[in-house]
């Protein structure tokens, strides 16, 4: 049942991004509209999963590299639903839900059985650090794919190619502005993360900060959007700069999630 | 929108630098938002080296991981040169040090140069404009009313009041003004946001200068005045620990642990001292034990078995007397209501049996502690059999049941011990960061000024602000106080 649950929250995922891109190289309002639907459908067959899995183990269900990656696209998919209605900008499906197919599909791919839980995870601290943490990923992971969005538009505008996804796209200042909006909702989110995680490891590890890996790459991704915030009040440095460095902090942002467990050696690695 | 203001103090900023004196351009140098964006960059790119290396790890180890990205001829002179400049413990390099006291002084004379702007702006309320100024604010709407210009301003008034402002009025060039502005201290989170840190870097100094990060490895039974630290140094704890038992539980049949737990007592002039009503502590990982400023995690354990441990026993007679006992390797119990006696003759901390059905012990710590109990009555061999303690089918016996407990004595609990003065402080910077961060992004300053003009009967309202941030939340809501006002005045 659960695992059918996120099959099925995959499939829409996977057909969203498809009609997402082929709505980004033909270009309706239909596939937009579609895309956002599907997705919507696959989100609520999604949380149905999470909680199944919840009451199934007994336990917050965010703990294996599989749950995480499935949260973590959950978040996205939250996010990117918010924003949509907020915005209404259609195209924006079309750079997101590959994001969050692709999350997914890494979830689908990891080792998917419930382990109990090690001494140091439990803890109450594990479903508010978490949750703190991957909807600040997942509103850096909606920043990044507004940002790609204007940087293709900056190009378009540069090169004076001002016809097809040009006009489909939103104007340079909306991108910028949601671009801010996201950075400035998952900058606060990710500090309550990483004080979390710290009062967590006071208790846990003996030590409220220890330049672990994971600890030192989530504050590298927390000064790269320290940077982003700041670089706008410097005359002349923000849009371009901003987009481009919030691509940049998205790169840190996979790294600090799957790159540290998979490459580095970490205590914060529970598997 | 976010940031107008902040322009222009770089501007100013930057045109101090023209000043020969050097602190100035020290001063001004310090001050640019541009060295900030310089120094998080430097910190985030020393930081990625530093995670790639293993931190005070095996050079050999370093040596593969530069191998990787250099190519294995290059490594050593790579690994050699990174060593020398304190790559393999950079956060205690003395360059890395300074990165983070730059970063200190820069945020501290960008915030003391432009707090005194804010502050005027946050202390001065806001003031009647005249009416081109209020015509050339950047957000901007027209409404016109069907009534008198009386009727019309209760209207506006009541529309303010229920978008939370609290209008003043005022009347320039022969017009009636309403002014208001609302969430002055929001720009003042940023400020919050900058000291916050300062407070928790100044946290972590005191830590680093008045504490101690050491570990304690105490036998069941035992007690220590002492902690180590680096290769063996001392420090003294200021009162004694003992370990009274120590306990892993795990999962099922698995040797995945579920908890770890500690007994400790504190001991002062050779007394126990009651902590939290009870002079024993039970310990966990999440859950240490905390006196007098030390705290005691509960981080490893270990196993060695010695003379004087004991084994642990429950036995329960065919008539259901029970009895505890504890006796060490060789020493005979009897069970009670019986003559039946047992003597322990073998003892393993993890059995188990192999494919030909021979047991063996498979590690070096308690994972699956059995004894091997040999019974005899009046003399005579009765029987044998292996007792495992997680497993009570092994327990029974013709003449009643054999619970064995533990090897008390034998286990170690690993204790991570610290001392850190600073971490009061380093919490309180990160309220302060929280609350500071949650001001900064998700409140924002906003004014406004409504200007009624009569005309013919009707009256002309044009509603005007400006907010420090989020431009377009604050459009939605000069368009709400808009409509707010002809329904108003509807009723």
């Amino acid at each position: 049942m659960g695992t059918l649950l996120f099959e099925f929250a995959l499939t829409c995922y996977f057909a969203a991004a498809i009609i997402g891109m082929v709505d980004l190289i033909r270009g309706s309002k239909d596939a937009s509209k579609l895309t956002v639907w599907i997705t919507a459908v696959g989100f609520i067959l999604h949380t149905a999963a999470i909680i199944y899995r919840y009451l199934s183990a007994g336990q917050v269900p965010i703990t294996s590299m599989h749950e995480s990656a499935s949260f973590f696209a959950w978040c996205i998919a939250l996010l990117y639903l918010v924003t949509h209605f907020r915005y209404r900008i259609g195209i924006l499906g079309s750079f997101i839900l590959p994001l969050i197919f692709l999350m997914m599909l890494a979830s689908a791919m990891l080792p998917r059985e419930i382990k109990p839980l090690s001494p140091a995870l439990q803890s109450s601290w594990l479903l508010i650090h978490t949750v703190f943490a991957f909807l600040g990923f997942a509103a850096f992971t909606v920043a990044f794919g507004v940002g790609i969005m204007y940087l293709l538009q900056e190009h378009y505008l540069k090169t004076k190619k001002l016809s097809g996804l040009f006009l489909r796209l939103p104007n340079i200042q909306v991108l910028d502005e949601i671009n801010y909006r996201m950075i400035t909702l998952g900058f606060p989110l990710l500090t309550l993360a990483i004080i979390t995680g710290a009062l967590w490891a006071e208790d846990a590890w003996g030590s409220y900060w220890r330049w672990d890996p994971k600890e030192t790459w989530s504050l590298i991704t927390w000064f790269i959007y320290a940077m982003v915030l700041h670089i706008r009040l410097v005359v002349g440095w923000r849009g371009k700069r901003a987009a481009l460095l919030s691509v940049l902090g998205f790169v840190a942002v996979l790294f600090t999630f799957f790159g540290v467990n998979f490459l580095l050696k970490s205590v914060h690695i529970f598997e | 929108m976010r940031g107008e203001l902040m322009l222009k103090e770089t501007d100013v900023a930057e045109n101090q630098s023209q000043k020969s004196s050097i602190i100035d351009r020290i001063w001004s140098g310090l001050a640019s938002i541009k060295l900030a964006v310089i120094v998080f960059a430097l910190i985030s790119l020393t930081s990625i080296v530093g995670t790639l290396l293993e931190q005070n790890g095996d050079p050999e180890k370093n040596l593969k991981v530069i191998a990787k990205f250099v190519g294995t001829s290059a490594a050593p002179k790579v690994f050699a040169m990174l060593d020398g400049l304190g790559f393999t413990d950079m956060y205690h390099a003395w360059w890395f040090v300074a990165l983070l006291y730059l970063f200190a002084a820069n945020l501290i004379v960008c915030s003391l140069e432009r707090l005194p702007n804010i502050w005027k702006l946050v202390r001065q309320p806001i003031q009647a404009l005249p009416a081109d100024r209020v015509s050339a604010m950047p957000v901007r709407r027209e409404v016109l009313l069907k009534s008198d210009r009386d009727s019309a301003a209760s209207a506006v008034q009541a529309a303010l009041r229920s978008g939370g402002f609290q209008p003043a009025q005022a009347e320039t060039d022969g017009m009636v003004q309403f002014y208001a502005e609302k969430g002055r201290y929001s720009r003042l989170g940023v400020y919050m946001t900058h000291l916050s840190i300062i407070i928790i870097l100044v946290g972590a100094i005191v830590g680093m200068k008045y504490g101690f990060n050491a570990h304690l490895n105490l036998l069941e039974g035992t007690t220590s005045a002492v902690a180590y630290f680096g290769e063996g140094k001392e420090i003294p704890l200021g009162f004694e620990l003992r370990c009274d038992d120590f306990s892993v539980d795990f999962y099922d049949t698995s040797d995945t642990p579920k908890s770890y737990k500690s007994w400790l007592t504190v001991l002062e002039n050779g007394t126990p001292v009651a902590i939290d009503g009870k002079t024993t502590t039970e310990i966990e990982v999440n859950r240490p034990l905390r006196h007098k400023g030390v705290t005691f995690y509960q981080s490893s354990y270990g196993y060695a078995p010695n003379r004087d441990s004991l084994f642990k026993f429950v036995l329960t007679g065919r008539n259901g007397q029970k009895e505890s006992v504890s006796l060490k390797f060789g020493d005979a119990f009897t069970i009670p209501g019986t003559t039946v006696q047992g003597v322990v003759a073998d003892f393993s901390p993890a059995i188990a049996v192999d494919q030909s059905n021979r047991l063996f012990t498979y590690a070096e710590s308690m994972n699956n502690p059995a004894v091997f109990v040999e019974f005899s009555e009046q003399g005579k061999p009765k029987y044998k059999q292996w007792i495992l303690k997680r497993y009570p089918e092994t327990w029974a016996f013709p003449d009643g049941t054999v619970e064995f407990q533990d090897l008390w004595g034998s286990q170690y609990t690993g204790l991570q011990v610290r001392k850190d003065p600073g971490v009061g402080i380093v919490y309180a910077g990160c309220l302060l960061m929280s609350i500071g961060l949650y001001i900064a992004f998700f409140t924002s300053h906003a004014r406004v000024w409504v200007l009624l003009r009569e005309e013919r009967g009707t009256t002309r309202v044009m509603i005007a602000g400006s907010s420090s941030k989020n431009r377009v939340a604050f459009e939605g809501n000069i368009e709400r106080l808009t409509q707010a006002m002809s329904a108003k005045e509807a009723v």
